[in-house]
């Protein structure tokens, strides 16, 4: 029979091994197939049915993960059909998912910063990595933070237990603490050489100036303003938004290296034409809305009426506006705009009344500003609306025509409408009218330009959401001035993605912004708190202090008006989030495809399992409803592992992946490799962990484990210097791809880890010098180059070499388990060490080993705590890049992406050796003084490279990081 | 007459038991002790149960519905003090067939030849017709080889609802080099309302172990699993007992008749689930699994049970073996037609006449089948469609009675053969209603392993549920085609590979009545909750007074004795058509 088969994929003919599947046949011709069920550690099990192929002759679909390829077999793997039946399968798994992809909080903030991995942060005290992640989606989290009227903290379901956390106090107290020890400066890209116009230097601008920069795109911004910042300087109040602290972080974006002009207006100095000219390859509108809405009532033109935007923008300006200590002002409007021109009036010594035309209960400014301003002097007239300004001959106003409202039916809003109470009008005496009703673009500017975009009634710039595009090639907009009056953060949000779609433009890709796909569990106020409240413990939000009026009110009335969090506030209240979004949020195969094939759970909407989630396992929870039924945890723990803990029950739809019996799963023979949440395509097995891993995008490489002599491959992932996760690696040649519970959660000991201080070092020095008789007690388990410098220091001293061993501990007899105390012992026998005999010495240098009972005067426990319940390693397999030896005499090149633990070093240190000041060092003495090691001086980053040194397996007493770890899970009650 | 004469046999399958049939034997023993009484299994005249053969000097009878209270007037007529009992008669000497005992003489026999005839339970019966002379034939006189040729040349195909033959399946796993193969009888009967191979573990389980040795000798096993399920109690029974039959004869064990041939029988129990029947899973389920399909190839005759190579043969398809082999596989191949050779059985229920188990000729009609055999309608209103293939198969309508039943022919319709089940329906049968009844089956069958079957049984169901509901759209019917097809097509096994057809046949031939309710809110059928009334016709009316005693919700009101004076007070009805079926003058209308 031929060893090779000749197939057709998608036309082509192809030569292929005999007896392969169609997708690995696929695969090998570079053509990925998409599978959830299918794993290389697994017999094809063939039940997802994502993979499927289309095969001339055969009945129905294919699953190309099960079948072999045969003489002439025609595969077509991309027809419609393929692609239709793909994405069916996975709107039928979607419509039968549940979860929250991510968080309801970053679902709804319009420019969705990861809130629930911020927090995480700033639980763990890391408020530089929170900031740091809020400005992947927001360069301005301090002005955020002070005015942001946090939509998300509507959507938390904390508030389902309590009350919702306390979102933008936090984000303030770690922006804050950021912007005050060095402000996050992103990598600015390669400069491409593509140049972008910026009209308007607000959130908008700005933001698109930051994701700009770090694309390496040249911009320029051009502010017709004094100042950086348009709204959020020229219409916030300095007492809501320190301009000391807007000013800091705005300069953190223009040191990205942002050009700025100030004093130029489009439409007078500039235009778009010329700015086009002048070589600019994109031109972004982002001029705001600047300009107040008008009452369209009598006598608006009279000298005094102003408009809302206006006079606060006047203000800042220092220009005289007319409200003084004689001014009797009447602001109209009830939302935050309304708000600050009254506490602004107040401030420049007016009698200040609010007239709003509803009641206080539809009044949509936040509900503290109300009643911060009411404190603060303004007197509030609700149900009264303006008929007509009245004015004295001059044109001058000296009073309102107003009229008295009822609220009937709801309007569109859903707010009840006000109607007029016939004749109810009266006159009330203003000296000033301020008209804070709203505020419109400006596109006027435009008009007379020859590349004048299309503009909408609402006087905004025509545009697409999907591309930021306006009618004018290479004009972008974005904020207000596109999408209307709106948030400072959806303004952040437009920049951003204006920044994103003009990348694309200019890497010539079709301008298509996408999200990736999400599932949610439902909003808040359809949720049912009983799911909720009982799951956590109670606790308070945590409140921002806002002064008293009068201490507002001091001196001028411009001090900051509030104060934020306190350290431990925020660590309280980044306690209280209930982390909805999914652990693998980063990780998800089903998200992927889902987003790959646009399917969605709305598609073949239906019943859906509802089961709630199971997390007795101290290290593995199981969230059954997230479940898709692969069945690759049932079949990881029966055919690799033979354990069987976990099992399918009941038939059809309810189907449901459980531990057997449903008891906890640590009772039903699991031995926590957690090898099933290796294989699970979804959320549904993961780690049973919260906040300590955010869940984050994390890096990752593939490094050795130590915890026996086998030397598995483990992936560790890291953020920002934390260990996230440790997962197996599927090709690894060793141990069938698998790892145990030690090689999987052992890190989580890393947080405990202390090192040697100088003054330990020193007096370790001393008693070394000072000592005539000293014995090293070391272990197989650490690196080689730890070993050869305690070989080494022994030496030093006429001293010798020890190791702890063991009677045989007993093994678990299930395939791929820790070979328990075994080591490989050839280099320890080489250097001539021996068993601890005991023997009465000066100095006993106990290097990751607990010594026990003893004879020597002295002992110095390096990386061991003695009599401390944690005992730790000297040198740590996830903190070193040193060499490991595993059973087979391989030397394992540790790997490590955290700060290094150099035992080594400590040890070099403490003898005053010489030539063993770096790795390279250490492995080029150790090379030439073992022959059989010259492999260490060209590991090359190969994770396995062959020694000389035949095994010599023996039972070694547990070394420090392993009597700690046993511990570590005897707490956790296995 | 001499009762000592008088050899009376009764049918006690579990049809029979259910009607009464150990109350009628034991009082055919107390009133006349000196006659032979036996019990036999059913003979598929499932509606005439208890059924009563008494063989006399005078010749034959056969009464139908007995009950203890006819059995004094049956021994007195038989003596000749009294009337004949009439009312029961099916079948007397002298007296021209009853057109319902030609349910039986119309049809022909093979698979349920012994079946009602003799005494499950006395292997002597089973030998006294034939019993283990064909096993005997093959290991003295054939080899392996012939023996599959012999099975070949009779055409016999796999009755499990394949129909795959029999012959060329024997020969993958025969051709496999392997010191263990295993023959299984595949007794996991789950299609609601069939019960062929029940009965026919019920009734000639020797048949059935002759068979597995035959197609053990042809394949070269030395082991045999019978998976019967769990709630046929008597065939378990029945089955257990003739194993132990047969070994104590020597029809079972080592070196069988001398020779080198060895077998032995195993009964798994099946726990009651569907897929079970799938043979994949059916396996998995006798290795202690959970009974999940797995994917083919490789197919069992290659690596089956526990890795070896595995025949498994559906009951039926065993019960044909020794038959052909005592008249030959030409024989055989005589009856049925050129795609399809020899018999089928079926089990006729639903709105039929004369429903049982029926056994005839391929190529016959299924109009013959239906009105012949089955008399036809039992409720008087017309036969729209047949439901062949119980929830894997498909609706035939009446308009393609002339179908003859062969596997090609059924198919080409959109229904598949299926193990044998076939259910009439009448006009007061909704198709939406009835594709739903199917779906809520398979919904809950389905092992849970795909995707396509495990949720996209559930939201085809809720589709037709919404349509049931007159909540549906026209959009919902091209959903429905486009969700059917792809269930079928990406499935590994055929339970979700069939579980929409009732879904794709009843929109092909009756679309008018899926539009009727989406587009009309109206069920055909006059089935749908949502969509219909109920409404007492005045004229009919006798004020009987019944339905007001069976409305659940006192819907029904009126007076007494006094005709036309019952109304229904619709906010209060909830069409649940109790009083329809208690209307005598069937005054009562619904639409």
């Amino acid at each position: 029979m031929s060893n090779s088969v000749k197939v057709t994929i998608n036309g082509k003919e192809v030569q292929v091994g005999a007896g392969t599947t169609i997708r690995k046949a696929c695969e090998d011709s570079g053509l990925k197939i998409p599978t959830f069920c299918y794993d290389d550690r697994l017999k094809p099990f063939s039940s997802c049915f994502l993979c499927v192929v289309e095969v001339e002759g055969a009945r129905g679909m294919t699953p190309s993960c099960s079948t072999l390829v045969t003489e002439g077999m025609k595969i077509k793997t991309e027809s419609q059909k393929v692609l239709d039946t793909r994405k069916t399968c996975l709107d039928l798994i979607l419509s039968d998912h549940a979860g929250d992809c991510i968080a309801p909080c970053e679902a709804t903030c319009p420019s969705n910063v990861d809130i629930q991995g911020y927090i995480a942060h700033v639980s763990q005290g890391n408020f530089a990595a929170a900031t740091k992640l809020i400005k992947e989606q927001n360069p301005l989290p301090v002005v955020c933070g002070r005015i942001c009227p946090h939509p998300c903290e509507s959507q938390c379901r904390r508030a389902l237990v309590d009350e919702p956390v306390a979102i933008n106090p936090i984000k303030r107290f770690a922006s804050e603490y950021e912007l005050a020890h060095g402000p996050y400066v992103p990598p600015v890209g390669a400069e491409t050489g593509k140049k972008v116009a910026i009209i308007g230097g607000g959130p908008a601008g700005l933001s698109a100036a930051y994701y700009l920069r770090q694309k390496g795109h040249a911009a320029t911004i051009y502010e017709g303003l004094p100042h950086l910042g348009g709204m959020t300087r020229y219409g916030i109040p300095s007492f809501r938004l320190p301009w000391d602290l807007m000013d800091a972080e705005i300069k953190a974006i223009t040191d990205l290296g942002v050009k700025v002009v100030h004093g130029q207006w489009l439409g007078k100095q500039l235009s778009i034409e010329g700015l086009k000219k002048s070589g600019y390859d994109a031109v972004l509108l982002a001029i705001g809305a600047h300009k107040s809405k008008a009452m369209w009532i009598d006598n608006e033109d009279s000298t005094g009426v102003l408009g809302g935007i206006d006079f606060l923008r006047e203000v800042v300006l220092k220009n005289d506006t007319g409200v003084g200590p004689d001014s009797k002002v009447a602001v109209i409007g009830g939302g935050d705009t309304a708000m600050d021109c009254a506490r602004v009036a107040i401030r420049l010594g007016a009698k200040v009344e609010l007239l709003y035309r509803r009641s206080q209960e539809e009044m949509p400014a936040l509900h503290h500003e109300q009643i911060e301003t009411m404190e603060e002097g303004v007197r509030f007239r609700f149900l009264t609306a303006p008929l007509a300004v009245v004015a004295d001959a001059n044109k001058k106003v000296t009073g309102l025509k107003c009229v008295t409202m009822e609220l009937g039916e709801p309007d569109a809003s859903g707010r009840r409408r006000p109607v007029p109470v016939a004749g109810s009008e009266e006159v009330l005496e203003y000296t000033h009218i301020i008209a804070a009703i709203g505020q419109d673009p400006d596109v006027s500017c435009v008009d007379a330009d020859s590349m004048r975009p299309e503009v909408t009634k609402w006087k905004t710039f025509v545009y697409d959401t999907s591309n930021m595009s306006t009618s004018t090639q290479g004009v972008f907009t974005a904020g207000d001035c596109a999408f209307g009056p709106d948030t400072v953060i959806r303004a952040i949000s437009e920049g951003k993605q204006a920044a994103k779609a003009m990348d694309l433009y200019f890497s010539g890709a079709p301008v298509k912004l996408t999200r990736p796909y999400e599932i949610t569990r439902g909003r808040v106020e359809d949720l049912n708190m009983a799911d909720y409240a009982p799951r956590f413990v109670h606790a308070m939000r945590n409140k921002e202090t806002t002064f008293e009026a009068p201490k507002r009110l001091a001196n001028g009335g411009y001090a900051p008006i509030n104060q934020g969090f306190s350290e431990m506030q925020v660590l309280a209240e980044a306690s209280r989030c209930i982390e909805c979004g999914c652990n693998a949020r980063f990780n998800c195969d089903l998200r992927d495809q889902a987003t790959i094939y646009g399917a969605h759970h709305h598609n073949l909407d239906g019943e859906r399992r509802k089961y709630a989630e199971d997390k007795r396992h101290p290290f593995i929870k199981i969230e059954a409803d997230k479940c898709i039924t692969c069945g690759s945890c049932v079949r990881m723990c029966d055919e690799v592992r033979q354990i069987s803990a976990l099992t399918f029950v009941n038939r059809g739809f309810s189907t449901k992946i459980t531990p057997n019996f449903g008891d906890p799963l640590q009772t039903v023979g699991c031995d926590s490799c957690g090898m099933c949440i290796d294989v699970c395509p979804t959320g549904a097995m993961a780690a049973n962990v919260g906040k300590e891993v955010g869940p984050w995008f994390t890096v990752s490489k593939v490094t050795t484990c130590t915890a026996c002599a086998k030397g598995c491959a483990i992936r560790v992932h890291v953020r920002d210097g934390k260990i996230t996760k440790v997962e197996s690696v599927v090709e690894d040649p060793i141990n069938g791809g698998t790892i145990c519970l030690d090689g999987r959660f052992s890190y989580q000991l890393l947080g405990q880890t202390q090192g040697l201080d100088s003054a330990q070092l020193a007096s370790a020095k001393k008693a070394f010098a000072e000592a005539k008789s000293v014995a090293v007690l070391t272990t197989a388990a650490t690196t080689l180059e730890n070993l050869f410098a305690a070989y080494k220091l022994a030496q030093a001293k006429g001293g010798k070499l020890y190791y702890l061993s063991a009677v045989a501990r007993p093994q678990s007899d299930r395939p791929h388990a820790k070979s328990a105390g075994k080591q490989n012992l050839s280099l320890l026998k080489k250097l001539g060490a021996q068993p601890w005999d005991n023997q009465a010495v000066d100095l006993l240098l106990a290097v990751g080993q607990d010594p026990g009972a003893h004879k020597a005067n002295l002992v110095i426990s390096l990386g061991v705590l003695a009599g401390a319940q944690i005992q730790l390693p000297l040198a740590d397999p996830l903190k070193s890049k040193g060499t490991f030896l595993t059973e087979s005499g391989d030397l394992a090149q540790l790997n490590s992406l955290l700060s290094e633990d150099q035992g080594f070093l400590i040890l070099a240190q403490i003898g005053g050796l010489p030539g063993l000041n770096s790795l390279d060092q250490v492995r080029h003495a150790l090379a030439q003084e073992v022959k059989e090691l010259a492999g260490l001086t060209q590991l090359n980053g190969a994770r396995l490279v062959p020694s000389g040194l035949a095994p010599l397996i023996a039972d070694l007493a547990p070394d420090s990081r392993e009597l700690a770890f046993t511990h570590y899970v005897a707490t956790k009650g296995l | 007459m001499n009762m000592k004469a008088l050899e009376i046999i009764v049918g006690e399958g579990t049809c029979g038991i259910a009607a009464g049939a150990p109350e009628v034997i034991a009082t055919f023993k107390a009133e006349a002790p000196e006659a032979l009484v036996r019990g036999v299994s059913c003979l598929g005249m499932c509606h005439q149960e208890v059924l009563v053969e008494i063989n006399s000097p005078k010749g034959t009878y056969k009464y139908a519905k007995v009950t203890k209270k006819e059995v004094p007037r049956i021994l007195e007529f038989l003596k000749g003090s009294g009337e004949q009992v009439t009312e029961n008669l099916l079948l007397a000497p002298n007296e021209p067939e009853s057109s319902d005992h030609q349910y039986l003489t119309l049809q022909t026999r093979i698979a349920l030849r012994n079946v009602g005839q003799l005494d499950p339970t006395r292997i002597e019966d089973y030998e006294a017709r034939d019993g283990y002379k064909a096993i005997a034939k093959v290991v003295s006189q054939m080899t392996p080889e012939q023996v599959r040729q012999e099975v070949t040349n009779s055409g016999v195909r796999g009755r499990g609802g394949a129909g795959f033959p029999t012959g060329v399946k024997w020969g993958f796993a025969a051709n496999q080099k392997s010191e263990v193969k295993y023959l299984i009888c595949n007794g996991d009967e789950g299609d609601p309302g069939a019960f062929m191979d029940r009965s026919l573990l019920e009734g000639d389980p020797h048949n059935i172990i002759e068979g597995m040795l035959i197609a053990a000798y042809g394949i070269g096993a030395t082991t045999g699993y019978a998976y019967i399920r769990a709630e046929y109690p008597l065939a378990v029974k029945n089955f257990g007992l003739a194993i132990k039959a047969a070994k104590a004869k020597g029809y079972l064990g080592k070196n069988l008749f001398g020779t080198n041939f060895s077998f032995e029988i195993k009964v798994k129990e099946g726990a009651g689930a569907f897929v079970c029947g799938e043979e994949t899973a059916l396996m998995a389920s006798i290795e202690g699994e959970r009974g999940m399909p797995r994917r083919k190839p490789p197919f069992p005759a290659v690596a089956g049970l526990w890795g070896k190579p595995t025949i498994i043969n559906n009951v039926e398809t065993l019960s044909n073996l020794a038959w052909i082999i005592n008249k030959g596989g030409a024989a055989y191949a005589a009856y049925g037609t050129a795609d399809s050779k020899g018999t089928k059985v079926f089990a006729l229920a639903g709105t039929i006449k004369r429903g049982g188990l029926v056994e005839v000729p391929m190529g016959t009609t299924i109009r013959d089948v239906i009105y012949k055999i089955g008399g036809g309608s039992s409720s008087g209103r017309p036969i729209k469609a047949v439901q062949l293939g119980g929830p894997s198969g498909g609706c035939i309508p009446e308009s393609l009675f002339d179908t003859p039943i062969e596997y090609a022919a059924i198919n080409a319709t959109g229904a598949i053969m299926g193990s044998g089940g076939m259910i009439v329906m009448d006009s007061k049968t909704c198709m939406v209603d009835l594709a739903r009844f199917f779906l809520d089956f398979t919904k809950v069958e389905s092992c849970g392993k795909c995707t396509f079957c495990r949720i996209g049984t559930i939201r085809i169901r809720e589709i037709l549920e919404r349509i049931c509901d007159g909540k549906g759209k026209m959009e919902d019917l091209d959903r429905l085609e486009v969700l059917s097809r792809q269930v079928i097509e990406s499935s590994l096994c055929m339970l979700g590979g069939t579980a929409p057809n009732p879904v794709v046949t009843t929109l092909k031939y009756f679309r008018d009545e899926y539009e009727a309710h989406i587009k009309e809110h109206r069920c055909p059928g006059a089935t749908c909750k949502s969509l219909i009334t109920h409404k007492i016709l005045k004229d009919g009316c006798t004020g009987c007074t019944l339905c007001e005693k069976s409305c659940p919700t006192d819907a029904i009101t009126g007076e007494p004795k006094v005709a036309g004076s019952y109304e229904i007070n619709m906010d209060k009805c909830i069409n649940c058509s109790m009083c329809v079926e208690v209307c005598k003058p069937a005054c009562i209308l619904v639409e």
